[in-house]
């Protein structure tokens, strides 16, 4: 009886004038710049996802992708409605359902995945009350019956022991655990559906294929429709079926996920394909000098957060590290591993409780306790870095206040600093929320190397970002690590990031440094166990299927 | 959008009491401290539109007289304590450590004490007028105003653009006065309108106990209290200062709900960063 999920002509828009629209909630945009008040947010979406199917919808940020799937929870945000179209679930037209209606859907018959589960569990609730409330209302298990679904949900869901699992709180799960427990929390209500909203996009390569097999295991036991929302293409590969995608609001393709990957019909898909084809085949185009002087050196460096969770294990636990002048350095590691810590060790935002941390430019006298202007470092997220309050242009005047100048050479600098990053200085003149993520990210660049600073480190300074606006940041990087001889520390998490950009790679693990090695050989041979298991869950670029059509010149040149 | 009608009646109530206030000395139809004796608690007239007290004065000059020293003490409150509070919670905030410790376990103790004693106490110690009635409401007032500037602090420090401020090697002062005081603006600014009505009926209750200005001058508070033995003849004299302490703590304390509520709304959405599109 069953029929999946169809989605036919779906309009979703703004009811009201464009004037209120400050407050319209949209979760991410593609940012090219103001658009015109009239664009819809999805214009006449077509979308089917029959039971037992994996279905991938991928496009850049901004598209409409997650828009589409809060569409047939009917949680659009206000001021958002559904202007035409219909879609149904199961022969149910959500599009007409009640509130109550709706609410047995959601959790019910369609389960949600989140990009960032640790903000979606309540810290304050363990796992199992959690997983209770969902089997209460949806499965009508109570008491013991619904406890041992839960355990058995779990299990279900890749834990060895579900029982302690289920009493911990969503701050005693690593990242790949919570999105686990979310996975078991989806599946509470005997889904149909499974709504996937870039799952995995925060993970490892190891906690991806866990998580992405986990749904394909019950994708196939159980049935169960998966609309997977990315944009990393090689799991779409390796993964769906199918594949729709989309670009301004409208599914630009769709079709088979080996057709459309192998033969793109639109533009689009070939952008986000090129995009995503960090091949390593293109080096860092110059060699790194062996013979080349410390630019930071860690020697044995320690650092202790008290009380923090259950082990007293450091964050980072005697890590001798030498990153040479002018090279890239790539560092992998899980959420936790210390790699935040490291680049806030070597930037002086910490100091170092055992161990040595010096930078080139520190005097020969004690390391400089405050954060110095020849280590700079651009974080991950780049809305949260700059002040929604201040123009750009004040946020990128503060750091050379306190350096003397004229304010009109102050200007100058700061027109320089924008164009090295391929913007226009009028950027300069709005506020962060009117700029898209890449923008931003550029500005911070630009900011940080206005103190002219010798080392750059990049914290995960490309993760929030989509496969083609990461693809023109790290170019940009590569491009200044040339020109400017910038020394770079690039904080992933991302095999293909650090393998297309790095000179060496160090793997950090639970805070210990447990791998050094040249990039060519980290891939080839790695030899730390950890390492072995990130390099074996690595998925081949989307585009490794195509060797034969080599992509020439990346064609990175957006509108941006 | 009842809200809203509810914030443009009430601001403009207030803003016509306060202008009459203000342009008291033009607009009184008599010198408030001119007593008639013949005229002792005259019921509402043409000639005294809200009837005399029981020296013969004329209420509404009186009242208009007496405005000036409450809306101003209040006001002066409300300043003194939100500066002093705003000051003391970024203060902890930014410090950290023993300072904040102590500084917030003095505003414990002090929110655990009636606010009302205390004032009461310094104004015995300090005798009536409109300085130590102040330096009474300031003594306990400045503790909800650094809670919130230090909650909200809290926060906004540990923001990415802070750090940035941080790495980038800008100013203390910068990072305070620059990125964390706008901020902390919005919720302030409604928090002190609540306050200022809060304020406004403190005063009142002081004067009521005379612990406010002394005669011949006037304030609502000490109006209701001289009034109150003649209630049963001559109501207006009670009803009027009454009512008027009443509508103006209400008008205000309506307008700073919305302004917090605006405020709140607006801190709820810059303390989500990820979920900041580029909408414009």
């Amino acid at each position: 009886m069953s029929e999946g999920l169809i989605i036919e002509h779906l309009h979703v828009g703004h009811g009201v004038p464009p004037a209120q629209r400050r407050w319209a909630w949209k979760r991410r945009e593609s940012g090219r710049g103001p658009e015109p008040a009239s664009t819809p947010l999805l214009s006449g979406v077509d979308l089917t996802v029959a039971p037992g199917e994996f279905v991938a919808l991928v496009g850049a940020s901004g598209s409409g992708k997650t828009m589409t799937a809060l569409s047939v929870l009917g949680l659009l945000p206000p001021h958002v409605h559904i202007e035409a179209g219909s879609i149904r679930l199961g022969g149910t037209d959500l599009t007409r359902a009640g509130e109550a209606e709706l609410n047995r859907v959601r959790g019910g018959r369609v389960g949600m995945l989140y990009q960032q589960p640790k903000r979606v569990l309540n810290p304050r609730r363990t796992v199992r009350s959690h997983l209770l409330e969902p089997l209460a209302l949806h499965a009508g298990l109570r008491g013991k019956a619904a406890e041992e679904r839960a355990l058995e949900l779990l299990s279900g869901a890749g834990f060895p022991d579900p029982a302690s699992c289920a009493d911990a709180y969503p701050h005693q799960l690593s990242g790949g655990m919570a999105q686990r427990a979310m996975m078991a929390l989806a599946l509470a209500g005997r889904p149909e559906l499974l709504l996937a909203d870039e799952p995995t996009s925060a993970l490892d390569p190891v906690l991806e294929r866990q998580v992405l097999d986990l749904i394909d295991r019950q994708r196939r036991e159980h049935g169960l429709g998966v609309l997977y929302i990315t944009h990393n293409l090689a799991t779409v590969a390796a993964y769906a079926d199918r594949v729709a995608v989309m670009r301004a609001g409208r599914i630009e393709e769709s079709g088979p996920a080996t057709a459309v990957l192998n033969a793109p019909q639109t533009d689009c898909t070939r952008t986000l394909r090129e995009a995503a084809a960090l091949t390593p085949d293109a080096k860092p185009r110059r060699a790194v000098d062996h013979e080349a002087s410390a630019a930071v050196v860690l020697d044995r460096a320690t650092k202790r957060f008290p009380g923090r969770g259950r082990d007293a294990r450091p964050a980072l636990d005697e890590v001798s590290l030498e990153v040479r002048d002018g090279e890239i350095l790539g560092i992998l590691g899980q959420s936790g591993s210390g790699k935040s810590t490291l680049a806030r060790l070597v930037v002086g935002l910490e100091t170092a409780d055992a161990g040595r941390v010096a930078r080139a430019g520190d005097g020969a006298a004690a390391p400089s306790r405050t954060p110095g202007r020849d280590v700079q470092l651009v974080f991950q997220e780049p809305h949260d870095s700059f002040d929604p309050r201040m123009r750009l242009r004040t946020s990128l005047e503060a750091p050379l206040l306190t350096r003397g100048g004229t304010p009109a050479a102050r200007r100058k600098r700061i027109h320089q600093a924008v164009k090295e990053v391929d913007l226009d200085p009028t950027i300069l003149d709005r506020y962060p929320s009117q700029c898209s993520g890449g923008q931003l990210q550029r500005l911070a660049i630009a900011r940080a190397l206005l103190l002219e600073p010798s080392v750059l480190i990049c914290d995960e300074a490309t993760s929030a970002l989509d496969a083609v606006t990461q693809r023109t940041v790290l170019d940009l990087l590569r491009r200044l690590h040339e020109s400017r001889r910038l020394t770079l520390i690039l904080i992933s998490h991302d095999l293909s990031v650090i393998r297309y950009m790095s000179h060496r790679v160090a793997v950090l693990h639970r805070g210990e440094l447990v791998e050094l090695a040249d990039t060519a050989d980290f891939f080839a041979r790695p030899r730390h166990e950890h390492s072995r298991q990130l390099v074996a869950a690595a998925l081949p670029p989307a585009c490794a299927i195509l060797e034969d059509q080599r992509l020439s010149q990346p064609n990175v040149a957006l509108n941006h | 959008m009842r809200s809203r009608t509810a914030l443009i009646v009430a601001a403009s109530v207030l803003a016509v009491v306060v202008l009459s206030v203000a342009l008291a000395p033009w607009i009184s139809p008599y010198p408030p401290a001119q007593q008639s004796l013949a005229e002792r608690l005259a019921p509402a007239s043409p000639t005294h539109w809200l009837g005399t007290d029981h020296l013969g004065r004329d209420t509404l000059s009186r009242l208009l007289e007496g405005g000036s020293f409450s809306l101003a003490v209040a006001c002066a409150a409300t300043l003194l304590t939100a500066a002093l509070g705003t000051a003391i919670g970024v203060v902890s905030a930014r410090r950290r450590g023993w300072i904040d410790e102590v500084l917030t376990r003095t505003s414990d103790v002090l929110l655990a004490l009636p606010e009302m004693v205390i004032a009461l106490f310094v104004v015995a110690v300090l005798g009536a007028g409109p300085v130590s009635l102040l330096l009474a409401l300031a003594v306990t007032g400045w503790t909800p105003f650094a809670r919130l500037a230090r909650a909200l602090a809290y926060d906004v420090s540990s923001r990415g653009f802070v750090e940035a401020a941080r790495v980038l090697g800008c100013s203390p002062s910068f990072v305070v006065f620059r990125h964390i005081l706008p901020h902390l603006s919005g919720p302030l600014l409604g928090q002190a309108a609540l306050r200022f009505g809060q304020f406004l009926i403190a005063v009142g209750a002081l004067s009521y106990l005379g612990l406010g200005v002394q005669p011949p001058q006037s304030d609502w508070g000490s109006m209701l209290a001289s009034a109150q033995p003649y209630a049963a003849r001559s109501p207006l004299g009670v009803l009027a200062p009454g009512l008027v302490i009443f509508t103006v703590a209400l008008c205000v304390t309506l307008i700073g709900q919305h302004l917090a509520a605006l405020a709140g709304l607006r801190t709820l959405l810059s303390l989500a960063p990820s979920r900041r599109g580029s909408d414009v």
